[in-house]
C-alpha cells in the first residue's frame, strides 16, 4: 500500500538516497538491514546478497536507477528514541499520548473507528483511553491502551512493558512470518 | 550507561543462534508476543523445547535451512550495561557477513562445540578477530551436556586452542564451559560443572573493561562537507563539516590540510550550528579555518604536531569478499573514511593458510573469503594511519569500478 507511493516519488524525483527511521530493534526482518541499504531499480532488497559494510565507512556507490535506503538511528531501540525525544524536548502530535477514541477490538488489537475499516455486527464500538506507540496507515496500526499523557509517563511505560513495538501495534507484521521481509523486497523501508 | 558491542562466531551447528536465545530468555529480554512466535514456529519443528535460534534467524531462508546467512542485531539490557549483539553466519560462504558484524565490536564469543573441538571455522574467525583488533575474546565451549559437562574435554580444547593464541598473538582470551540449549553458565552459574571457577558469560560480559576506542591524543578530522550557504547573512561562510574520529580541536589550534599539506588556524568549531569552546572524537562539528584554500570532500584536516603517514602506496592485509578473484593489477576504488581514490593492487605477497595459520608465498589464486597481504598503489596520496595504532583511521575497503559491490577489507599496514 504504502510501497506504491514511495516507489513511484522515489522514480519521480529520481531520488539516490532516501532516509528512513527503522530500526533493527523494531522487526526480526529489519534487524539484518545493512546502515546504507542498496535497493535495485525496483526499489528491491535482496537480503541474501547485502554489500558489507564495514567500520563506519559507507559505500554510497551505486548504478543508475537504484536508490539508497539509509537508516542513521538503526542501532537505537524504542526507548533510546523515547529518551531523545525528551531531552532534545522535541514536539510530537496529540495521537503519541494517551487520549479518548472509540476502538474497536479486532484479535487483540485496538483498532481506531474510522470511515476506512468495516464494522461488523458482532464488532463492539468501546470508547478507551489510548495512545499511539507507532503512527501509520489507521486500517493497519493498532492504538493501545495507556494512561501515559506525558513524555516521563510514556518513557516509564516503554521501560515497563513487555510486549514489542510492532507486535503491539501493527495489523500488517501478522499476516505471514516473513511478511516484513516480502513488503521490504517489494521496496518497503 | 555505557555499551558492549559483541559478536557470535563459530561453525554452523555450534549453536550461536541458541546461545543468543538463551541470554535473552534467561536474562528476561524476550517480550511476550517474541515468546509466543517462537512457540508457535517452534511446535512445526520436531516435538520438544521452543528453538531459541528462531529468535535470530530473521529470513526465510534462514529459517528453512536451519542456518544465518547474514548478521542480525539484537538489543538488550541489564541493569549494569547495554548490549549490541551482532549474530553472525558461521557457514564458510558468509564470512564476509562475520566481518561486517565484527568490525564494530568490542568482544568476541567464539563457540566451539564440545564434541568437534578447535575447527578450521574457529581458527578462521579467530584470525578475523585478530586482524580487525577486537580487544576481548570469550571462547565459549558450548553443548558440554552433550559430552557429560567433561572437564577433560573442556581442558583439552583450552589447551589446543592454546595454540591459535600463540601463533596469532591473541591478548585477554576467557575460556567458558556452557550449554546454551540447557542455560548452563549462561546467566547463571551452572551447578552440573562446579569443577568451574569462573563467572557465568552475562555476568563476565557485564563486567569486562570495555578499553575506551576513542582515542584523544591524535587529531584526525575527515571533511565530508563543505557548508557555504551564500545568503546574505552568511555571505562568507565556509564550514567544514564531519566527524572528529579521534583527537580533540579548538579554536586557535595550528592545522595542517592532507594530502595537500596546506596550513591554516582553526578559527571556530561548531556543533548543531553552535560555536564551542573545544570537540572531541567522536563528535559531529562544523570547523572554520582563518584562511581561504582549497578544502574538499575527502581531505584530512590534522593537527601539525602528530602526523599520519601520507602514501601513494602501502601494504594492507586484505580479507576479499568478492566471488570474482584478486587478481594482481587489478583496479579498485579505495575508499578510507571520506576520502575516494582509484588504486591498484600491485602484488600480492602472500595468503594466509587459515588452516596452518602459515603464510604461502605467491599464491596461485585468491577467492572469497581469503586473507592476503598486497601492495596497494593510489591514483593520488591518502593520509592514513597504522590500522593497529589507530583503526579509525587505518580500516578501508576496496570497491569494484564496475558493480560498486565492496569487494574487499583492507586493514592498512
Amino acid at each position: 500500500m504504502q510501497t506504491h507511493t514511495l516507489l513511484d516519488t522515489i522514480e519521480e524525483l529520481k531520488c539516490d538516497a532516501c532516509i528512513g527511521g527503522g530500526r533493527r530493534d523494531e522487526e526480526k526482518a529489519r534487524a539484518k538491514e545493512r546502515i546504507f541499504s542498496v535497493r535495485d531499480e525496483f526499489g528491491q532488497w535482496n537480503p541474501k546478497l547485502q554489500r558489507p559494510e564495514l567500520w563506519n565507512i559507507y559505500n554510497g556507490r551505486i548504478h543508475k536507477g537504484e536508490n539508497v535506503r539509509a537508516f542513521p538511528i538503526s542501532n537505537w531501540t524504542e526507548l533510546d528514541v523515547w529518551n531523545y525525544v525528551r531531552k532534545e524536548k522535541i514536539a510530537l502530535p496529540s495521537i503519541y499520548f494517551a487520549h479518548e477514541r472509540e476502538v474497536i477490538e479486532h484479535e487483540g488489537q485496538l483498532v481506531a473507528v474510522s470511515p476506512f475499516i468495516r464494522i461488523d455486527d458482532t464488532d463492539v464500538v468501546v470508547k478507551k483511553k489510548v495512545r499511539y506507540r507507532t503512527v501509520g496507515d489507521m486500517t493497519c496500526t493498532a492504538a493501545v491502551e495507556s494512561n501515559a499523557a506525558t513524555l516521563d509517563e510514556v518513557v516509564n511505560e516503554i521501560i515497563l512493558t513487555r510486549i514489542s513495538e510492532r507486535g503491539e501495534t501493527r495489523i500488517d507484521d501478522k499476516v505471514t512470518e516473513a511478511a516484513m521481509e516480502d513488503r521490504k523486497k517489494g521496496g518497503y523501508f | 550507561m555505557d555499551i558492549l558491542r559483541f559478536i557470535t562466531a563459530g561453525s554452523v551447528d555450534d549453536g550461536k543462534s541458541t546461545l543468543i536465545g538463551r541470554l535473552l530468555y534467561d536474562s528476561k529480554n524476550i517480550l511476550i508476543d517474541q515468546l509466543e512466535q517462537l512457540e508457535k514456529q517452534s511446535k512445526n519443528k520436531e516435538a520438544g523445547e521452543i528453538d531459541l535460534a528462531y529468535l535470530t534467524d530473521g529470513l526465510r531462508a534462514e529459517r528453512e535451512q536451519g542456518i544465518t546467512i547474514d548478521v542480525a542485531y539484537r538489543y538488550f539490557s541489564t541493569p549494569k550495561r547495554k548490549f549490541i549483539i551482532a549474530d553472525a553466519p558461521g557457514h564458510v560462504q558468509y564470512t564476509r557477513n562475520m566481518i561486517t558484524g565484527a568490525s564494530n565490536a568490542n568482544l568476541i564469543i567464539i563457540l566451539i562445540d564440545a564434541r568437534q573441538g578447535v575447527m578450521e571455522q574457529t581458527r578462521r574467525h579467530s584470525i578475523i578477530a585478530s586482524l580487525l583488533n577486537i580487544r576481548h575474546i570469550v571462547v565459549a565451549i558450548n553443548k558440554m551436556d552433550l559430552v557429560n559437562y567433561s572437564r577433560d574435554v573442556f581442558n583439552n580444547i583450552v589447551i589446543d586452542y592454546a595454540e591459535v593464541v600463540k601463533s596469532l598473538g591473541l591478548n585477554d582470551v576467557h575460556y567458558i564451559p556452557v550449554s546454551a540449549l540447557q542455560g548452563d553458565n549462561i546467566v547463571d552459574k551452572s551447578e552440573k560443572m562446579s569443577w568451574y571457577e569462573g563467572e557465568s558469560l552475562l555476568h563476565f560480559l557485564e563486567n569486562v573493561e570495555i578499553q575506551q576506542d576513542i582515542n584523544l591524543t591524535e587529531a584526525r578530522f575527515p571533511v565530508q562537507y563543505v557548508v557555504r550557504p551564500q545568503t546574505e547573512d552568511l555571505h562568507d561562510y565556509r564550514g567544514y563539516a564531519g566527524k572528529i574520529i579521534s583527537g580533540i580541536y579548538k579554536k586557535g589550534d595550528k592545522v595542517l590540510i592532507l594530502p595537500s599539506k596546506l596550513s591554516s588556524t582553526v578559527k571556530s568549531v561548531e556543533i548543531g550550528g553552535e560555536e564551542v569552546d573545544e570537540a572531541f572524537a567522536p563528535q559531529s562539528v562544523v570547523i572554520q579555518l582563518e584562511d581561504d584554500i582549497d578544502i574538499g570532500r575527502g581531505d584530512l584536516i590534522v593537527k601539525e604536531n602528530d602526523l599520519p603517514e601520507i602514501n601513494n602506496e602501502f601494504d594492507v592485509l586484505l580479507c576479499w569478499m568478492d566471488n570474482k578473484p584478486l587478481v594482481a593489477g587489478n583496479k579498485y576504488f579505495l575508499q578510507l573514511n571520506s576520502r575516494l581514490v582509484r588504486s591498484i593492487v600491485r602484488e600480492i605477497e602472500y595468503k594466509l593458510n587459515v588452516n596452518t595459520l602459515e603464510k604461502e608465498y605467491g599464491p596461485a589464486s585468491v577467492g572469497l573469503n581469503d586473507i592476503v597481504k598486497v601492495r596497494i598503489k593510489t591514483a593520488s596520496e591518502v593520509a592514513f594511519d597504522p590500522y593497529k595504532n589507530l583503526q579509525s583511521n587505518g580500516g578501508a575497503i576496496l570497491i569494484d569500478e564496475t558493480s560498486n559491490v565492496t569487494v574487499g577489507a583492507c586493514m592498512i599496514q
